[in-house]
């Protein structure tokens, strides 16, 4: 028994040491935004698909970047734009001359992290074609299906605030996406480190891989087997289902949305060095990944409510599992 | 207008709006089941007084289930002393029954309503109408509905009463009265409400109301004067006439094409029966499928309610269309889109049905997880329960001392709010909140030395607790001296 806590207390400790560093090798690049910084390990942890929402500048691409970079693995991106085909993105079959048959030219999306840049820019017809790639983590392309590599990760980008000319995501797809972070603007402070750092050079060319794939691979197994407790489990099903009985919702969250919540409350307790998942964990992600699956009330939204403070109303009525 | 005087009137208008449907109601049901000791002015004061209280427990700060239950009880007994008040009263003396009385009133349901039963079934509608008249809010769509939903009971009530000729003698006076408080209801909603829109037909609203109401009385009346019993029997005849000739036509035409048939052969023919023998027409096993005449009322019962439902909501429907389109006349936007209005009849019967729904859905997850507890509780060893024990005291120690735990907050955000309320004692707080926090979401058993040092920082807390209200008590002493 002694034992086995110590190897787990080992064990989880890996994963809290690379959260750290994680974090503070992003962190040279991305000042002082700990918090978002955390979720998008969290979400690599997972697997799951990030969506960065906030207006130009502040900082979203950079952070994809810096992410990938982390990682000894493949990043590739894509900038979306109305004319952006699917095969674009998934690549396209061509006729080689000199072998007489056709290949494959794998697209961009055959990576391991994704950077799909202002992802509401493209077509209705390619956002759907990320659709197959983001759940099942495998392309069609004509009557063939190719795996994706793994770990396979998405990074989207898009900018709520200027919105001619651009394609919102829908329902189906925004539902796929394990949270969405936002950035917002950096304190007074805080632009002034990033003025004294990007002053003579780009801090992302010197940096440095620190995770190999294969660690990343075995630091998700590791965070799937984190404990959780019953009534811990009964919390976010109830929080879910609360969603779906507010008043100011019109559309709840899915059962996807209960299975993303336990997968990123289990990889968060990891990355803060428990080997279980306590309410905090599932308090402290419940706005980033349930916030963007519901779809409030017209009337709710005229009187300025948002998706958060709906979430948050719903944090601050449903019981917490106690004495 | 002054806003509160304005709100009063507005609620006496629909208040007596309502009076007079029920008024009508009562009237039938006194002469529908010969009820001579009918307590119709008791039966009202139940419908006031129910808004009084309502009004009066709603300033109550305590759980709205506590509420429901004073409320909903204070009527019960209300209504059940209306039920045995006569006996009482006109007993010589001697010490009424009353569990008979009342167990008399509610024994013959559903088949035979007795005077009882029906005093008390009306007393807990009037009840609940006061409660609903006290929880309303108070606005144009409210008395509108009001006024559409009376409008469709007072024609069902007068329909009903015509044919049981029943209808009260006074009762020329009950509809006026109807229309006139309905409609300065209306209007004094409107002059509140402000504009009804950027409608052309805004301004003539009232006199497009009053303008409908008259021709809808106005035909009634044509209609009432020129259709006589004779002319209707003429009407009856004719068409009489016509069915006899269709059908005969008809038949005509089966026997013309039945001639084509070839005659049936007379030796194949079934015998007939020899006259003045005795036929059994009910068979043996027929006589087990007669149905008791008890089942026989009870069906015939619901065959009525059947159609009286079907009929009600015809009328709903036919005035619903009505008052929608007057609606979408007076908003006058084309496509607009127009919701139905807050209060009315249909949604508050929608409401009601899915509040029981989720009430009966409430009253299962909570014996779910009452029973799911249990089953934890028995499954929890012993260490874990003793140290969610300590928190359990924790808890109940600093809800006494004025710091309760709100339901959602957790362990460790409470654990925040302790400090604060007590800053001195933050080690044994925190102590006490990271073992039980680690104890009970996670897969491990506290040792014997970690629970001894909870309690231990329990009883320290305690003590921090005395030492700071005596401190405060020496302090507020000095400041007096």
């Amino acid at each position: 028994m002694g034992k086995a806590i110590v190897e787990s207390d080992l064990e989880i400790g890996r994963l809290k040491k690379a959260c750290e560093a994680f974090c503070s090798q992003v962190g040279r690049v991305i000042v002082g935004k700990a918090e978002t910084l955390e979720l998008i390990f969290v979400a690599l942890l997972c697997e799951g698909h990030v969506l960065l929402e906030d207006v130009p500048g502040t900082g979203k691409t950079m952070l994809a970047k810096t992410a990938a970079r982390v990682f000894d693995c493949r990043f590739s991106r894509i900038q979306c734009t109305p004319d952006l085909l699917p095969s674009d993105v998934i690549g396209t079959h061509y006729f080689n001359q000199k072998a007489s048959e056709f290949e494959y030219r794998p697209g961009p999306i055959l990576a391991n992290i994704v950077l799909v840049d202002e992802i509401n820019r493209a077509m209705p017809r390619t956002q759907s074609c990320l659709l197959e790639c983001m759940q099942e983590r495998q392309v069609s392309v004509d009557i063939e299906t190719i795996s994706l590599p793994r770990p396979f990760m998405l990074l989207a980008t898009q900018n709520p605030i200027e919105l001619e000319g651009t394609f919102p995501l829908p329902e189906a797809q925004l539902d796929r996406f394990l949270l969405r972070a936002n950035l917002g603007y950096p304190s007074e402070e805080e632009e002034q480190r990033i003025l004294s750092r990007f002053r003579q050079s780009d801090p992302l060319e010197d940096m440095t891989s620190l995770i190999r794939v294969s660690d990343l691979l075995d630091l998700q197994k590791l965070s799937r087997s984190i404990f959780i407790e019953d009534s811990v489990r009964d919390y976010i099903i109830a929080l879910n289902r609360a969603t779906r009985d507010h008043g100011d919702i019109k559309l709840g969250t899915s059962t996807r949305g209960s299975l993303n919540l336990q997968a990123a409350s289990q990889a968060l307790a990891g990355c803060r060095g428990r080997d279980y998942v306590i309410p905090d964990d599932v308090k402290a992600l419940a706005v980033p990944v349930l916030a963007h699956r519901i779809i409030a009330r017209t009337e709710a939204r005229l009187r300025g409510r948002t998706e958060e403070d709906i979430i948050n109303e719903i944090l601050s009525t449903v019981p917490v599992p106690t004495e | 207008m002054k806003a509160d005087s304005a709100k009063y009137l507005l609620l006496s208008a629909l208040a007596c709006t309502e009076f007079c449907w029920l008024l009508t109601a009562m009237h039938l049901l006194k002469g529908g089941f010969h009820l001579e000791s009918f307590p119709m002015i008791w039966l009202f004061s139940c419908y006031f007084l129910a808004f009084v209280c309502e009004r009066l427990i709603q300033r109550l700060t305590w759980s709205r289930l506590f509420r429901e239950i004073l409320i909903w009880s204070t009527g019960t007994w209300l209504t059940g002393l209306l039920v045995v008040s006569p006996l009482f009263i006109c007993s010589d003396g001697g010490n009424p029954d009353w569990t008979s009385i009342l167990l008399r009133a509610l024994a013959p349901w559903p088949l035979k309503p007795t005077p009882e039963l029906v005093t008390l079934l009306s007393g807990m509608i009037l009840w609940g109408l006061g409660i609903r008249l006290a929880r309303l809010t108070i606005d144009f769509a409210a008395i509108a509905t009001a006024f559409q939903f009376g409008l469709v009971i007072l024609i069902f009530l007068v329909f009903t009463g015509n044919r049981w000729e029943i209808l009260p003698k006074g009762f020329a006076f009950i509809p006026p009265a109807f229309f006139f408080f309905a409609l300065s209801g209306m209007s004094l909603a409107h002059i509140r409400e402000g504009a009804l829109g950027s409608s052309p037909y805004r301004i003539h609203w009232f006199s497009m109301l009053l303008l409908a109401v008259g021709i809808i009385l106005g035909l009634g009346l044509v209609f009432g004067t020129l259709v006589r019993p004779d002319l209707l029997k003429q009407i009856v005849i004719i068409l009489k006439h016509g069915w006899h000739a269709t059908v005969g036509l008809l038949w005509k035409f089966i026997l013309f094409l039945l001639s084509f048939l070839p005659e049936p052969d007379p030796a194949q023919m079934p015998l007939l029966e020899q006259p003045g023998a005795v036929v059994s027409r009910v068979p043996e096993w027929g006589r087990i499928l007669r149905i008791p005449d008890s089942v026989r009322s009870a069906a015939r019962m619901i065959y009525l309610l059947l159609w009286l439902i079907v009929i009600v909501a015809a009328l709903w429907s036919v005035s619903s269309s009505i008052v929608r389109w007057f609606a979408h006349r007076l908003h006058g936007d084309e496509g607009a889109e127009i919701t139905s209005v807050t209060g009315a009849f249909r949604e508050d019967l929608i409401r009601f049905i899915m509040g029981l729904i989720d009430r009966f859905l409430a009253l299962k997850r909570r014996l779910d997880r009452f029973f799911r507890l249990r089953n934890e509780k028995k499954s929890i060893p012993p260490e874990v329960a003793s140290v969610r024990q300590v928190y359990t005291q924790l808890l109940k120690w600093a809800a006494s001392k004025g710091c309760p735990k709100d339901a959602a907050l957790t362990p460790r955000e409470y654990l925040h709010r302790l400090t604060e309320w007590m800053p001195e004692a933050r080690w044994e707080l925190a102590f006490i909140t990271h073992q039980y926090v680690h104890i009970r979401y996670g897969p491990s058993t506290p040792t014997e030395k970690v629970l001894h040092k909870m309690r231990q920082n329990l009883r320290q807390l305690k003590r921090y607790s005395a030492g700071g209200q005596s401190e405060k008590h020496d302090i507020i002493q000095g400041v007096k001296g």
